[in-house]
């Protein structure tokens, strides 16, 4: 049976779910299609992304540019031969102009903004991308002032609780 | 071999992590081709072709290529390219892909003709080989590519061959097998002949014709199990064993009975063999 909160605790609740992203997602479907969630604030730039990318054999490709700093995974889940690097020609594949990726074994690199990678093969081949972006200093600054507000409610609800005990 | 062939692309786009060359042969010169390298070949668990070549692009080779072959007993374990943007130095340069052709003799068009094999009177059936060759994607410390023990049903036997008045032969792959189990069954009312035969192939010394099949001739049919008459409701056994009969790419098996038998059905076999030694 669930419990029934008082009314100003519950109040408090809700706005504290509405400041924590995480918990507002649980709240809704996780299509993410209600208001709530379309009315979240969100940052798209500072979207971690993943995803899987095929090359193709042959030329030299644009593989990904960095918008903002990025730290960037890459995995060859195939054989390849692939290679990965900052130049804009990298052929032939195995020639030292770029690294050739090893199979299920990461490369990871900081990309600073403006950094562009290119990508070369010699077979088609499945690469896993995890893009995780790096904030500047003021984004992060802008997180920690949510977080002090979160802790502030934290504890004016366990004060409220304290109150309804008695 | 199906068109067009199974394409190891797809196999990448798929997300799986082999890819699986399983066709049936049709000619002894069928080379299949992979556009994607891998980092263990072996014998998938299917194939009637014992020893399969595999080439690859090796710039420190002759015409850039080199080879290995697989077999049940020995996979390989190691990363090949395929390089498709390169080219083997051959006279009519072709990419770099990975390419696949049975080692072991086929001859589609063999014929028992020392055997008393009549063009006009005897039918002949073959069990189409295949071949099974698997490409792994992930890195593998080591495999074991044992092929499953094959089993066939043959149910209808012309054992009057084509005109009604001449035998039915019928030829089973053997490459490669080290044991097996063939059961005859005669469920006709008359008298039923079986011979079972094992056939090595071998490369003509013929040099004064042009390259085709001639080249691959008959170089020994041993008699397995001896001429043996049925009769109606009889069973017969006969076990092979490499280490007693030798290895061989065939076996024959001769049918053969007195009289009209109309519809063919009566006569059937049952065969496994295995890549075991007993």
């Amino acid at each position: 049976m669930a419990m029934k909160l008082p009314p100003n605790i519950a109040k408090i609740a809700n706005e504290l779910s509405a400041k924590n992203k995480e918990q507002a997602r649980s709240i809704d479907n996780p299509t993410g299609s209600t208001a709530a969630t379309r009315s979240l604030p969100t940052n798209k730039r500072l979207q971690a992304d993943a995803y899987d990318y095929f090359t193709v054999p042959g030329d030299t490709q644009l593989f990904y540019s960095a918008e903002e700093w990025v730290q960037i995974s890459i995995i060859l889940r195939t054989v390849g031969p692939v290679a990965i690097g900052n130049r804009g020609t990298l052929t032939p594949v195995q020639s030292g102009k770029g690294t050739v990726l090893v199979t299920n074994e990461p490369l990871t690199m900081k990309l600073e903004k403006g950094t562009r990678l290119y990508v070369a093969s010699d077979a088609v081949s499945r690469l896993s991308v995890i893009i995780i972006p790096i904030p500047a200093t003021s984004e992060v600054g802008l997180e920690r002032e949510t977080l002090n507000q979160l802790m502030e409610l934290n504890a004016n609800i366990k004060a409220l609780a304290a109150r309804g005990a008695r | 071999m199906s068109y067009p062939q199974p394409s190891s692309n797809a196999a990448v786009l798929g997300g799986s992590d082999f890819f699986r060359l399983n066709t049936r042969l049709v000619s002894p010169g069928d080379i299949y081709e992979s556009e994607q390298g891998s980092h263990a070949f072996a014998i998938g668990p299917d194939s009637d072709i014992a020893n399969v070549n595999v080439f690859y692009y090796d710039p420190a080779s002759p015409a850039s290529m080199n080879t290995f072959q697989i077999s049940p007993d020995r996979s390989f374990v190691g990363t090949v390219n395929s390089r498709v943007t390169e080219n083997y130095q051959t006279p009519s340069p072709i990419p770099g892909r990975v390419l696949f052709a049975p080692a072991d003799l086929y001859n589609p068009f063999y014929r028992p003709t020392a055997l008393g094999y009549s063009n006009v009177n005897d039918s002949i059936s073959f069990i189409t080989p295949i071949l099974d060759v698997v490409q792994y994607f992930t890195p593998l410390p080591s495999i074991v590519p044992q092929r499953i023990d094959k089993t066939y049903e043959i149910e209808r036997v012309e054992a009057r061959g084509n005109a009604g008045n001449g035998v039915g032969w019928i030829v089973v792959p053997a490459w490669g097998r080290k044991s097996g189990t063939f059961l005859f069954k005669n469920c006709y009312t008359v008298d039923l002949d079986v011979t079972l035969y094992g056939v090595k192939l071998g490369i003509s010394a013929n040099q004064s014709v042009a390259p085709s099949l001639a080249f691959i001739s008959t170089t020994v049919e041993n008699t397995l199990m001896a001429l043996t008459t049925q009769i109606p409701g009889d069973t017969t056994l006969y076990t092979y064993r490499m280490s007693v009969s030798g290895q061989y790419d065939y076996f024959l098996m001769r049918y053969e009975a007195a009289s009209i038998l109309g519809t063919g059905f009566g006569a059937t076999t049952h065969i496994i063999l295995s890549d075991d030694a007993l």
